[in-house]
This record gives structure tokens, C-alpha cells and sequence, in this order.
């Protein structure tokens, strides 16, 4: 009688256990979650700095200065077929 | 065996009591810890023409302080300076004069260095919040048009005003438990609101080509010590506003050009003159009433016109016409190649005021075109209530009437598109639309033959006329030259000897591409005030560049 009550006190144990064990990977899982969902909101947010940092580089002004460094002359291509209407 | 049922019995009791009856002090600590977190989305960019950003949206953070939480004030502005490279004291200051007991901000925006030593720091009572930073990568270029947005990150001028709608982002949601540390230990499905960013919006203004339009003007408005200058570039294929340019200078002493004091704030807040500020178009405005008096049939381009030879033209009713040079008799062809206002006098005579009446609000003057910037006025058409002889005289010459320079673009387009008044525009569309909006026509204001034989004709204005120190070397063009004396401010007349100087041109003349007006206000009369003079290099320099830039090829060489 004894060692029955035993093997339940055990196995209920066991049981909270392992239901705990699953509730702190649910947590886990959902604090990882959290976190990536982080990382790729800094990851858009350093794209989007990149993309002002290459638009503020690609001004006319500076692109003709750099044509002017390499040098050499430079000449528009002539566009053959007519624009689309 | 008893003692350990009664061991179960006890443990169980006090599960129960905990959950159902907890003491006070238990009761505070097992309360959810929920947070919630906005989720932030990006204002939408806009762009040029060719996709080139005008204006995007980075995430900043504001340093904040919560004083409640702060237990000294003096050490944490210290502690602060140390970190933001502040002076302490006017990081007191600013805490000590802050409006919420709760939330006082110490720094607007940091930068990345600042963010992360603040971060680090781990400050009690001090917190750090993203915003939206709005940037303009290209300066000035085209401020007007690409407008401004305001502390909220709305739209408050120009194309950030118009399609303030489209570029909203809408922000997201996050709603999670915690526990004491704040690391998140649930999400329910239903708390996660995405943020859904705002649309670009792509605009026809072309960088490169407003680059172009902005350095000319400004060259011609400091080498002739004018008041201002504007630039329109139009693809008449298209209507696509290619570049509107604005420049103001200020000269002390000289009144009579509207200043905008709203550019000494921003200059993404004044007005654009292109569409805002009406002017007297003089000798450009003849090629309109010409190709109406021509389609009326009041008058055929080879009969000759009994224009004096020495003297003004009196009119019947008695006004005396003037002429920069007297011709004699010449024929209805020549007197639009040469600029003769008696000549337009004499054939405006024939038609009815009606007629006249009609054909300008035909061509779409007395109406905005809508182009999509705002605040743009319809420029000023005498009534017909107020309609004289005097007046048909004077309009058939330019005078009496107020334009502005988009709808004389738009106009012109006309005689570039075999007579079909195009929808001029300066919005393309969303950027994730791949479908460019149609392009459309307005309506028809002349015959396609009438169309072709204006172009002609103005292509002659450019080797006989007045549009000779305008015509280029690579492209043969077909424009107009216009100087009309400048209107008083408070009313009155006009000032004896300051004008407007005004040149329209399109090009190439074969299969045109491009219409341009340049407008110089009160050049500097003692370097040069005539239209073709002052406004025709400006355009035959955009011409050339944006030609070449757009890929076409020069034509042959005039012989």
C-alpha cells in the first residue's frame, strides 16, 4: 500500500515535472520570439539609415564631381528607339 | 502513512490558499505584468522620377527623463552630462522647467554614439523613446515641391501635404507578458497588431534635370541682378512636370517682386512661385492668339498686314500701338516672327471679344491645372463684364492678362502635340503600383496643321527673330521671347523701366520632347532686359542639358 502511494507521489512528481519543464521552453520560445522579432526591427532600421546615408551620396551635384575626378570624357548615350507614349 | 496523507493534505490546502486567498503583500507580486509596446512603421519615401529618394524616414530616440523616479536631480544631470556631453546645468534646468511631472525630454534627438551610451549607463529614472526622423538627402533641391513634414511626422507643405495619406505609416501593437526582469514570457496571438509602413510615392521631378534648371536660373538671376527666377520643365510627351525651379533674391531698395518670408524659416515652406505667382507673359503670350485668330479664319499667315513704318499704330478707338522696331507692311507670318505688336492689334480687331475670351480659357488660362501642388492660382483673365476694346488690343500682346508659368507650359504644349492641351502632373504614383497613371489629353485647342505651322513659325523666331541669342547648337528649337514692363505693387501701372523677361521654347523641333519657360523678375536693365537676352540662354542651356541627359540625339547641324 505503501509503495503504491509512493510510485503516485512519484509519478505525479515526475508529471509536474515535466510540465514544467515544457511551460519554461513555452517561455523561452516565445522570450526568443521576442528578441528576432527586435533584431529585425534594428535590421530595417539600419536599412533604412543606409538608404538615406546612399541617397545624401547620390546627389547630382557629387556624382558630377566624382565623374570629374575619374576624368576623362564623358558623353550621354543617345537613346535610338522613341520613348513609350 | 497517515503523516504523509496529511502532508498531501496540508500541501494541497495551501495551494489552494495562495491561489484563492493570498496575503496582501503576495497579492501585488502576482499580478500579470503586461506590457505593451508600439510597434513603430516607417513613413513612406518620396521619389524622383527615376526612383532616386527625395525624402525617407529614419527611427531617432529622444532621451527622456522621468523625475518622479530621479531621487536627485543634481546627480543625474551629472550623470547625464558625463554620458550625452550636455552641460549639467542646463540638463537641470531643463528637467526643473519640464511641463509633465512624469515625462520631461532632455534631448530631442541623439545620435548613435549618445543612444548607446545611455543605454548602457542603465540611468534609473532615465528612458530613451524611438521617433521618426524625416531626411531631405538632397538639401534645398526641389524644397518647394518635395515640401516639409512637422513635430508629428505629417505632412505640412508641398508633395509631403498632398500625399500625406498615401505616406502614413499605421502603427503596430505588441502586447506581452513580462516577468520582473521584463523579459517576455508569453504573447497571445490576438496582441500582436504589425505595423504596416507608409507607401512611397513617386513624384515626375527628375533630379538631375531639376539640378540643371536650378543651377541656370540662379547663374541668370545673379549675372543680371535680377529680383528672382523661375524655371518649368515639361515632358510634353507626357505632362510630366521633369523640374520646377524658384529662386528670390533679395535686393534692398528695390520693391516690386513678392518676397516670400516663409523661405527665411524653411525653405520647404514657401510658396512655389510656379504655380502661385501669376506674371504678365508679354510677346509668348502671341503664338495663342495668333494660331486663333488663324483657325477663326479672320486672317491667313501669307496675307500682308498694313503694319506702319515709322510710327505707332493707332486703333480706331484711339490707342496708340508701339512697336521695339516698325517693319512697314510684312505679312501675318512675320508679324508673329518678329514680334510686332501692331500687327497682333490689328487681327485682334476682327475677332469678337467673345471669340478671344474663349480661345484663352481654351488654352486653359483663367484655370489651374491642377497639377497637383498646392496652393497653385488660375493667374488673372480680365471679366468679360470689364472686357474693352482696350483690353482685346492688349491681350493680343501679352498685356492685361496674368499667367502662371505652369499653365503657359502646359499651353505651349499644345504646339508640340499636334494642338491636344495636355494634363500637366508632378505625381507619378505609389512605387508599388507598377502601372504608371495613363497619360492624358485635356482637350483639343487647335487643328493639328495649325499646331504644326505655329511650331514652324516659332522655329523661324529662333533664326530671323527675337529667339536668335537662344538658339542652341544641338537642337534646333521653336520658342518665344517676352518682355513686359513690371506691374507696380500696390496697383497703379506698371514701372517705366522694369520688366519681366520671359522665353518659351520646345525642342527638338522635329519630334519635340521638352517644353521650357524661363522667367527672370526685374533684371538689372543696365545688363540686359529683353526676353531673349536674359530668359533665352536659361532655356536653351536646360534644353541642351536635359536632352542630352535624356538620351537624344543632337539634330544636324542648321546650315
Amino acid at each position: 500500500m505503501f509503495a503504491k502511494l509512493l510510485l503516485i507521489i512519484i509519478v505525479m512528481g515526475a508529471t509536474a515535472c515535466a510540465l514544467l519543464v515544457n511551460r519554461q521552453q513555452r517561455i523561452d520560445t516565445a522570450h526568443r520570439s521576442a528578441q528576432l522579432h527586435q533584431e529585425i526591427l534594428r535590421q530595417r532600421q539600419q536599412c533604412w539609415a543606409l538608404r538615406r546615408d546612399i541617397a545624401f551620396e547620390s546627389q547630382p551635384e557629387r556624382v558630377r564631381a566624382a565623374l570629374a575626378e575619374i576624368g576623362g570624357q564623358w558623353s550621354p548615350i543617345v537613346i535610338t528607339e522613341p520613348a513609350p507614349l | 502513512m497517515a503523516g504523509v496523507l496529511a502532508g498531501l493534505v496540508v500541501v494541497l490546502g495551501r495551494v489552494g490558499q495562495l491561489k484563492l486567498a493570498p496575503a496582501t503583500t503576495l497579492r501585488a507580486a502576482m499580478v500579470p505584468r503586461v506590457s505593451t509596446q508600439p510597434q513603430p512603421a516607417r513613413r513612406g519615401d518620396l521619389l524622383d522620377a527615376r526612383g532616386r529618394v527625395l525624402a525617407t524616414s529614419t527611427i531617432g530616440y529622444r532621451l527622456f527623463v522621468d523625475p518622479t523616479q530621479v531621487r536627485d536631480m543634481t546627480t543625474i544631470a551629472a550623470d547625464l552630462a558625463g554620458v550625452i556631453g550636455v552641460d549639467r546645468r542646463e540638463i537641470e534646468q531643463r528637467i526643473r522647467s519640464g511641463v509633465s511631472p512624469q515625462y520631461v525630454v532632455i534631448e530631442d534627438l541623439l545620435d548613435d554614439r549618445q543612444e548607446a551610451a545611455v543605454r548602457n549607463a542603465g540611468l534609473r529614472g532615465v528612458g530613451i523613446e524611438p521617433r521618426q526622423v524625416r531626411h531631405y538627402p538632397h538639401g534645398e533641391q526641389a524644397a518647394r515641391v518635395i515640401g516639409l513634414v512637422g513635430f508629428d511626422h505629417t505632412g505640412l507643405s508641398g508633395s509631403e501635404h498632398v500625399y500625406d495619406a498615401m505616406l502614413s505609416p499605421q502603427q503596430g501593437r505588441l502586447t506581452y507578458l513580462r516577468d520582473v526582469h521584463r523579459q517576455t514570457m508569453w504573447i497571445e496571438a490576438a496582441s500582436y497588431e504589425p505595423a504596416a509602413d507608409g507607401r512611397d510615392v513617386r513624384l515626375t521631378i527628375d533630379l538631375v534635370v531639376q539640378e540643371i534648371a536650378e543651377r541656370c536660373v540662379l547663374d541668370a538671376v545673379r549675372r543680371f541682378n535680377a529680383g528672382g527666377g523661375r524655371v518649368v520643365v515639361l515632358d510634353c510627351r507626357t505632362g510630366e512636370i521633369l523640374a520646377m525651379a524658384d529662386v528670390l533674391a533679395d535686393r534692398p531698395g528695390r520693391p516690386g517682386i513678392a518676397l516670400d518670408p516663409a523661405r527665411a524659416r524653411s525653405p520647404s515652406l514657401g510658396r512655389n512661385r510656379c504655380v502661385t505667382d501669376p506674371y504678365e507673359p508679354g510677346s509668348t503670350f502671341k503664338p495663342f492668339i495668333w494660331a486663333a485668330a488663324t483657325e477663326l479664319g479672320y486672317v491667313e499667315p501669307g496675307e500682308i498686314l498694313p503694319c506702319p513704318t515709322d510710327r505707332p499704330y493707332r486703333t480706331p478707338y484711339g490707342r496708340m500701338i508701339r512697336d521695339s522696331h516698325y517693319l512697314g507692311p510684312v505679312s501675318w507670318r512675320t508679324v508673329l516672327v518678329r514680334s510686332l505688336n501692331t500687327g497682333m492689334a490689328m487681327v485682334a480687331q476682327r475677332m469678337s471679344h467673345q471669340e478671344m475670351r474663349r480661345a484663352i480659357g481654351h488654352y486653359g488660362f483663367g484655370r489651374r491645372t491642377r497639377c497637383g501642388i498646392p496652393g497653385e492660382t488660375a493667374g488673372l483673365v480680365t471679366s468679360a463684364e470689364r472686357w474693352s476694346d482696350y483690353t482685346q488690343s492688349s491681350v493680343s500682346f501679352g498685356h492685361e492678362i496674368a499667367v502662371t508659368p505652369i499653365q503657359m507650359v502646359s499651353a505651349f504644349s499644345a504646339f508640340a502635340r499636334g494642338g491636344m492641351l495636355t494634363k500637366v502632373r508632378v505625381f507619378a504614383g505609389p512605387d508599388d503600383v507598377q502601372e504608371r497613371p495613363p497619360f492624358r489629353f485635356v482637350h483639343r485647342v487647335c487643328s493639328p496643321a495649325i499646331a504644326d505651322l505655329v511650331r514652324e513659325i516659332l522655329g523661324d523666331v529662333m533664326t530671323e527673330g527675337t529667339g536668335r541669342p537662344a538658339q542652341s547648337d544641338r537642337y534646333r528649337m521653336f520658342g518665344k521671347s517676352g518682355t513686359a514692363q513690371l506691374p507696380r505693387p500696390e496697383g497703379g501701372g506698371y514701372f517705366e523701366d522694369r520688366y519681366v523677361s520671359s522665353f518659351i521654347a520646345g525642342a527638338p523641333l522635329a519630334d519635340p520632347r521638352l517644353v521650357v519657360l524661363c522667367v527672370i523678375d526685374d533684371p538689372d536693365r543696365s545688363l540686359g532686359h529683353w526676353g531673349g537676352q536674359v530668359a533665352g540662354p536659361v532655356v536653351r542651356d536646360v534644353i541642351d542639358g536635359t536632352l542630352a541627359y535624356l538620351g537624344v540625339g543632337p539634330d544636324e547641324p542648321l546650315e
